[in-house]
């Protein structure tokens, strides 16, 4: 023992033997730390952890270098499952100058060894402190998630038990609680709080429970059966990254469940809607279709009507500066009169008979077209050869085409004015005429002047010429047919 | 009747091994030793005076 004054050692006598300095207050306090030492082995021996703790914590307060007690102390939080806490004796015992081996160093080492106890250590008191947090807070479940992990890692960790008991008690959930409070009991077998908390269940525990295995110390489902899985609980202060990998995995299955269920229902939704429109589209323009057609129908009656009713007016009024047909009636009676037939066939082309109101004008029509076309076409017949003969055929051609026009088909009419159109140039058109001559005029004589004079062929070659002309002519009106 | 906020004032946080050496030291329990030498130090300096 060293002088508390100058460091000296003191005697037995209790005085110092450098500075003569009173200690036995001293050595009655190491007296005192030891009794308090001893009692705490005993209580210790007993499994009344929490007894030694205190009493070893008491001789610890009178001597503070007693390094058996705080090796016995460390071993104590070690058993009650605070390994942090009795890492903490054992390091302030191993600073203790000592003789002989201290054996916090061996504890020490055998921790410091297994990093992964370290670890556990951490996490589990990590834990525990956010339990009680979570506790204070009134989140209850969230707390026992919390115990229930603490539970796992430490099974003999006796606060643990306790506080689980207590949140238990507080749910209502008594037999958990009892379970509870006996594991805690199994650890420290005269734990004052434990047996409180039984006594207020209405327990009272008849022997000290027997020490049990720490796996069998971890939590049982019964006891959990008010808590969610842990499993799916996660520290929001640890491994954020996972939390943000989870909403990404949901927002991808929001993603896929819109396509697979809200998309189709809306596309289904838009079908529906569109088939309905295109069906009332279709009857509005079949509607509007049948509406034209019969427009169209109304149209093409008014407008034949309108003709009819213009023909009927141009009888009376005259038409783009022209003469009425009444007016080229009564000229085709003065021309009738004089007579000049060849002035009264050209009124009297004129005339529509069947556009003539009335009877009586229909037959004065007739009479005089029966009368003077024969004439007229006669008189200009005869005109056109004088012309013709006079190798004026631009005016021979005015004058057959006039005469052709006032004869019933006259075939002596059409070779002349055939015969025009040669000799001014149109052989086409001359030669269509002299095909007509010899296919539908049946005079031989005519036929073979057509041939020799007009198509300047021997009547055999055009009379074959006429007819391949007819047949090739017949073939196209049926392809255009 | 238990109450269960008393209760959970009573549960001080859990302490790890992740304590540093003169956190260790400085909250140790000080005992009669110390009492002793701080009253013998206030002793000695009333006697300087």
């Amino acid at each position: 023992m060293k002088c508390v004054k100058c460091g000296h050692n003191v005697g037995n006598d209790g005085f110092c033997t450098g500075c003569g300095f009173e200690n036995k207050h001293i050595k009655k306090a190491y007296n005192t730390a030891n009794y308090y030492y001893n009692l705490g082995l005993e209580k210790a021996n007993m499994r009344d952890l929490s007894g030694a703790a205190a009493c070893l914590e008491k001789a610890l307060t009178y001597n503070k270098s007693q390094k058996d007690a705080r090796n016995l102390l460390g071993l104590i939080y070690y058993q009650m499952g605070e390994a942090g806490k009795a890492y903490i004796q054992w390091k302030i015992s191993a600073q203790l100058i000592t003789i002989e081996e201290n054996l916090a160093n061996l504890y020490i080492r055998d921790m410091e060894e297994h990093p992964a106890i370290f670890e556990s250590i951490n996490e589990s008191a990590k834990k525990f402190n956010l339990a009680i947090s979570y506790a204070k807070q009134g989140s209850d479940d969230l707390a026992m998630i919390q115990i229930k992990k603490v539970l796992s890692l430490t099974p003999n960790f006796v606060r643990g038990h306790l506080l689980f008991a207590l949140l238990h008690m507080r749910a209502g959930d008594n037999n958990a609680a009892k379970a509870d409070l006996y594991n805690a009991l199994a650890i420290d077998n005269y734990n004052t709080t434990a047996l409180r908390y039984l006594s207020e269940l209405g327990e009272k525990p008849k022997g000290a429970p027997q020490l049990v295995n720490a796996e069998k110390l971890k939590p049982e489902n019964d006891n959990l059966k008010n808590v969610r899985p842990v499993d799916h609980y996660e520290d929001p202060n640890r491994e954020q990254w996972k939390q943000f990998v989870y909403m990404l995995i949901g927002l991808a299955i929001g993603v896929v469940a819109m396509f697979v269920l809200v998309i189709p229902s809306v596309k289904a939704g838009v079908s529906v809607d569109y088939n309905n429109l295109k069906k009332e589209y279709t009857q509005t323009v079949q509607e509007k279709d049948s509406e034209i057609s019969q427009l169209q129908e109304d149209k093409q009656s008014l407008e034949t009507e309108n003709d009819n009713l213009k023909s009927s007016l141009s009888v009376y009024e005259g038409t783009d500066g022209e003469d009425s047909m009444y007016d080229s009636l009564l000229k085709a009676t003065q021309q009738f009169a004089v007579p000049n037939y060849v002035e009264c066939a050209k009124y009297l082309a004129k005339i529509k008979k069947k556009d003539l109101p009335s009877s009586t004008s229909q037959n004065m029509y007739q009479e005089m077209k029966d009368t003077t076309y024969p004439a007229a076409s006669s008189i200009l017949y005869d005109t056109g050869m004088e012309k013709y003969n006079k190798y004026q055929y631009e005016e021979a051609l005015k004058d057959f085409k006039q005469a052709y026009k006032y004869s019933d088909n006259n075939y002596e009419t059409l070779y002349q004015l055939a015969m025009c159109y040669k000799r001014t140039g149109d052989v086409d058109k001359a030669t269509q005429y002299f095909y007509d001559i010899i296919n539908k005029s049946g005079d031989e004589d005519l036929i073979r002047r057509a041939c020799n004079y007009g198509l300047d062929m021997q009547i055999n070659d055009g009379k074959q010429a006429a007819q391949a002309a007819a047949a090739g002519a017949a073939a196209s009106s049926e392809t255009s047919n | 009747m238990i109450d269960f906020t008393l209760e959970l004032k009573k549960f001080k946080p859990a302490v790890g091994v992740e304590v540093g050496a003169e956190d260790l030291f400085d909250n140790d329990v000080k005992d009669i030793t110390d009492l002793v030498e701080e009253m013998v130090k206030t002793m000695q300096e009333e006697k300087d005076r």
